[in-house]
Parts: C-alpha cells; sequence; structure tokens
C-alpha cells in the first residue's frame, strides 16, 4: 500500500509517496532472504568474485552521486555541499573499502590441538573458520541515510550475509536509488532486500523474526533498548550505535584559532542531527568569556538556508518532530537557569515564505552538568557550554554523563592530549579536531551510546562467526 | 501525485546537483531481486526512529 507522503524539510512540501511494507512483504522479504543464504550461492561464493560485486555497487555509487547527494539534502535537508562531498563519496569508499574485507577473512590454527585431557589418546588438528552470520536486518537512521546504510550493509555482504534493508520511514530516498544500485550490480536474487514502512511495524516484525539472524541499528538509545529487548526471544545479535551527549574540551593552552572553527563544526555540522555533535563544550575558565565572545560571534554568522543552495553551510532540521524537539530544549535550558547566548528561536528563509523547519544556530552559557540541556540528547545545534578549572575537573565533567560515543580535546600540550584522551570514557576522541570519519577505523560507544563497532576491520567480528574445527590425526 | 523526483525544484541551484529521476517508481518494494508493490492492511503506526 502506499503510505504518506514524504516531505521535505526545506519547504514542507511533498517529495514524493513511498511504499508501506505490510507484515506480508516483511515475510516475503524474510523469505527470500533466508533462502537466498540457505540455498543460494551467495555465502559461498569466491571470495573474489564478492569482492567484484562489492566494487561494482562502489563504482555505481561514485557514478551517481550528485543524484545520491541531491537525494539525501532533499529528504533530510543536509547542505547540498556536504552531502556531495562527505555522504555520498564516502558511501563509495565504504563499499570500496570492505570489497577489499571479503578476501581478508581468516581462521587460524591452535596450539592446544593436541588435547592431553581427552580420554583418548589423539593426535589432534584445530582450525577456525569464520563463517556468515545468515539474515542481517539493517535499521538505519534518519540523519546519514546513506552512510549509516553503508556502514552495516557492506560489510554485512562482504562477510557473505544477507540483507534485509529498513531506512528511516522519515528518509528512504537514497535506500530506494541503493537498491537499485544493488540490482543493477548483479547481486543474486534475495541477497538484498529493502522494505520502506513505519519502524512500528516493518521494524519490530524484523527484529522479533525467528528466521532474522541479527540486528544492526543506529538510532536513539530509547529505541535501541526496545531493539534489544525485543531480539532477546530470539537470541538475536545485535549491533548498536546510539545516542551520545559528547563533550568537546578546550583548554587555555589549545590553538584557539583552530579550536573555535572544529568547535562550529562539532556542534553545527549537520545542523547538530549527529550522535557525535560536541554538544557540551567544555571550557576553561581563564579562556571562557574571551572564547565564549568569539564563538558566538563565529555562530551568529551561520545563517540556515535552502541546502540545495551550494553555499548553505547549515539547513532545516530533519522534520516537525526535531523541531519540536529542539525548541522544547530550549525552552528546557531557560527554565533551569542557563543563559540563552544566542539564537533560541525558528528561522525563516526570505525565499520560502515562511516554510521549512529551520532553527539558528543556538548557544547556551552559565550552565551546569546536572540541566537536562546537558544531560540529554537534543539532536540539534544546541551547543551548552560549561566552565572547569582544572585538567580533572574536565574529565571528570566530561565522562559525567549515560554517554560515551565520543569526545574532543583541544590542547596544544601533548602529554595532557593522551594523557586526558585516555581518560575519557568514550568510543572516540578527537584531539584538536572533530567529525573525523574514515571507512578504515572503527565507531562506536561506551556506555549508553551502545555496543559493537562500525568501520575498519574491527567491524567483521559483528557479521561473522567462528567456527571451531577438530580433527583426529592419530 | 507530487513527486519531486522526476520534477527538479525550480529553486534548486546547486551546479554540480544535477538529480536525475530514479529509472524505479519510489512506492515500490524491493524483494528477491524484483521491484513490487506493498500488498495491503498495512498502517501507519511510526515511532520515532531516527
Amino acid at each position: 500500500m502506499a503510505g504518506p507522503p514524504t516531505i521535505t524539510p526545506i519547504d514542507e512540501s511533498e517529495i514524493t509517496t513511498v511504499a508501506q511494507a505490510t507484515e506480508s512483504d516483511v515475510e516475503s522479504a524474510v523469505a527470500a532472504a533466508r533462502i537466498a543464504f540457505d540455498e543460494g550461492p551467495w555465502p559461498g561464493l569466491n571470495v573474489h568474485a564478492r569482492a567484484k560485486v562489492l566494487r561494482r555497487i562502489a563504482e555505481l555509487v561514485e557514478q551517481n552521486l550528485d543524484e545520491l547527494a541531491y537525494l539525501e539534502t532533499l529528504d533530510m535537508g543536509k547542505p547540498i555541499a556536504m552531502s556531495r562531498a562527505i555522504d555520498a563519496p564516502m558511501t563509495a569508499q565504504i563499499f570500496h573499502y570492505y570489497a577489499g574485507m571479503a578476501t581478508q577473512l581468516e581462521g587460524s590454527t591452535r596450539g592446544g590441538s593436541s588435547p592431553t585431557t581427552h580420554p583418548f589418546p589423539v593426535a589432534g588438528l584445530n582450525y577456525t573458520e569464520r563463517e556468515p552470520l545468515g539474515v542481517v536486518a539493517a535499521i538505519t537512521p534518519f540523519n546519514f541515510p546513506l552512510l549509516l546504510s553503508a556502514t552495516k550493509i557492506a560489510p554485512a555482504l562482504a562477510a557473505g550475509n544477507c540483507v534485509i534493508h529498513k531506512p528511516a520511514s522519515l528518509t528512504p530516498l537514497s535506500a530506494i536509488r541503493i537498491a537499485q544500485i544493488m540490482e543493477e550490480a548483479g547481486l543474486p536474487n534475495g541477497v538484498f532486500n529493502l522494505i520502506t514502512g513505519p519502524g512500528g511495524r516493518v521494524g519490530n516484525q524484523l527484529v522479533e523474526h525467528p528466521a532474522i539472524n541479527k540486528i544492526a541499528f543506529t538510532g536513539s538509545t530509547a529505541v535501541g533498548k526496545g531493539i534489544i529487548a525485543r531480539s532477546a526471544e530470539t537470541l538475536k545479535k545485535t549491533t548498536m550505535e546510539l545516542g551520545g551527549k559528547s563533550a568537546n574540551i578546550i583548554f587555555a593552552d589549545a590553538d584557539l584559532d583552530t579550536a573555535l572553527e572544529h568547535a562550529w563544526f562539532s556542534i553545527f555540522y549537520n545542523k547538530g542531527e549527529i550522535c557525535t555533535a560536541g554538544s557540551r563544550m567544555l571550557l576553561e575558565r581563564s579562556i571562557h568569556d574571551e572564547f565564549v565572545e568569539r564563538f558566538a560571534a563565529r555562530a551568529s554568522t551561520t545563517i540556515p538556508g535552502n541546502p540545495l543552495d551550494p553555499t548553505t553551510t547549515f539547513g532545516p532540521l530533519a522534520d516537525a518532530n526535531q523541531f519540536k524537539k529542539v525548541s522544547e530544549y530550549v525552552q528546557y535550558g531557560l527554565e533551569d537557569g542557563a543563559r540563552l547566548r544566542l539564537g533560541g528561536k525558528p528561522f525563516h528563509p526570505d525565499s520560502l515564505n515562511g516554510k521549512g523547519y529551520y532553527y539558528l544556530p543556538t548557544i547556551f552559557t552559565e550552565a551546569t552538568n546536572q540541566m537536562r540541556i546537558a544531560r540529554d540528547e537534543i539532536f540539534g545545534p544546541v551547543l551548552t557550554v560549561i566552565p572547569f578549572d582544572t585538567e580533572d575537573e574536565a574529565i571528570r565533567l566530561a565522562n559525567d554523563t549515560d554517554y560515551g560515543l565520543a569526545s574532543g580535546i583541544h590542547t596544544l600540550n601533548l602529554k595532557r592530549a593522551h594523557r586526558v584522551a585516555r581518560a575519557l570514557r568514550a568510543g572516540t576522541v578527537w584531539v584538536n579536531t572533530y567529525n573525523m570519519f574514515d571507512a578504515t577505523t572503527p565507531f562506536g560507544g561506551y556506555k549508553s551510546s551502545g555496543f559493537g563497532r562500525e568501520g575498519g576491520p574491527e567491524v567483521m567480528e559483528n557479521y561473522t562467526q567462528y567456527k571451531s574445527v577438530w580433527i583426529d590425526l592419530s | 501525485m507530487v513527486n519531486q523526483l522526476s520534477t527538479p525544484r525550480a529553486d534548486e541551484t546547486a551546479p554540480k546537483a544535477t538529480p536525475q529521476p530514479p529509472a524505479v517508481e519510489p512506492g515500490l518494494l524491493y524483494i528477491d531481486g524484483a521491484w513490487r508493490e506493498a500488498s495491503d492492511g498495512g498502517t501507519a503506526d511510526d515511532y520515532p526512529d531516527r
């Protein structure tokens, strides 16, 4: 059945209508993936042949960068300059990288292959093989629809799994285009399947389905907890890339010009709709007032605009719910006693007649780490600035959060950089930079930011399982 | 039906963005190597999935 139209946050107009999968459609997708895995050629395919298909996917993505970037921007409002320079090409890089990884999955032989504890005298050989898990459901978010699909689908396929992709109902367009690319690349039938529709029905059915072996999820911590609970009955493997409330620590001994630009990128990149957002700026008290002054001046030049304009650096929030949530948290900040230093209200670009979910970059100062704007993931362009006096206090404040996804350190003191990086309870630490990512690098969270890693060779642990084979040689 | 995928926006100014309408209607699912319409009976009881 056709569902409600998808809406662009640019001007709230209808984009198109996307299929709403029903229970029967999900059953069909699961059956197709199951048969493709249990009976099809993909899991046992020569690794070079599997790599070749993944490389072909990467090449097709590269041939369609403009269209993919356009779809991404239209669907969720990120500036076209960024979706074209970051999201689309990095998606291709991810498929290229995991094409290589398909040939790198290795087992091993073990020293205990002639056990002395066995009742029979044996001369044994033991080796391990790495095998795919089976059928993987990739449930992906609205903030980086392309990228965070590729980080799941590419390694899953590289390991020989079959995939069902369920994109966020808010942003299905690039996923549909990727499915076309999968088809064109020559994946065998059933190896990749796309179902669109509401998470509350389609997502839950996937999570609970006994024929699915693994759920790879990126999204909020609340939804992640629900998925873990629902998938427990069928003992699914899960990887969870969840929320964050990351601290970006700026010491007085930092290169403050550089720190200022990276601080902007840490919180206002992707309109703050990024799980690693450096939404808590921990600022050494001796530079607090001057740096806040400079940062507010820098942020005040960031004017929300039509993200299809290549000069735009800051687009609309992804939808009405995001807009409402950001507005509510600004109110919470005021109620809790923080000082609104910048923004804190909607913005209406002249050319859009008051339409679209545009919100000004927002900065709160005179805040504490106990306020709601410092505890909760807002997932929007709202920065909370908190002063500190000592390195130990900065570390304590940074770690005083339920989350542990990422953190930033700005200092020119090498020892301090390493010392603080080691002390932070976060899956990624950036030193004198922020929001650097690469397909070769593991990414994931500590604490309530989830478990499992995406990126790098480490992710293959999440899409394979070890088989231990014993042979009696006596 | 409104379909901005096949009618690029008039105010689009991105010089590099030259969208081509997808060859397949977005109102389809991709299952078992084929594009198909969703079967009837679904509801839109969404919850926020980022």
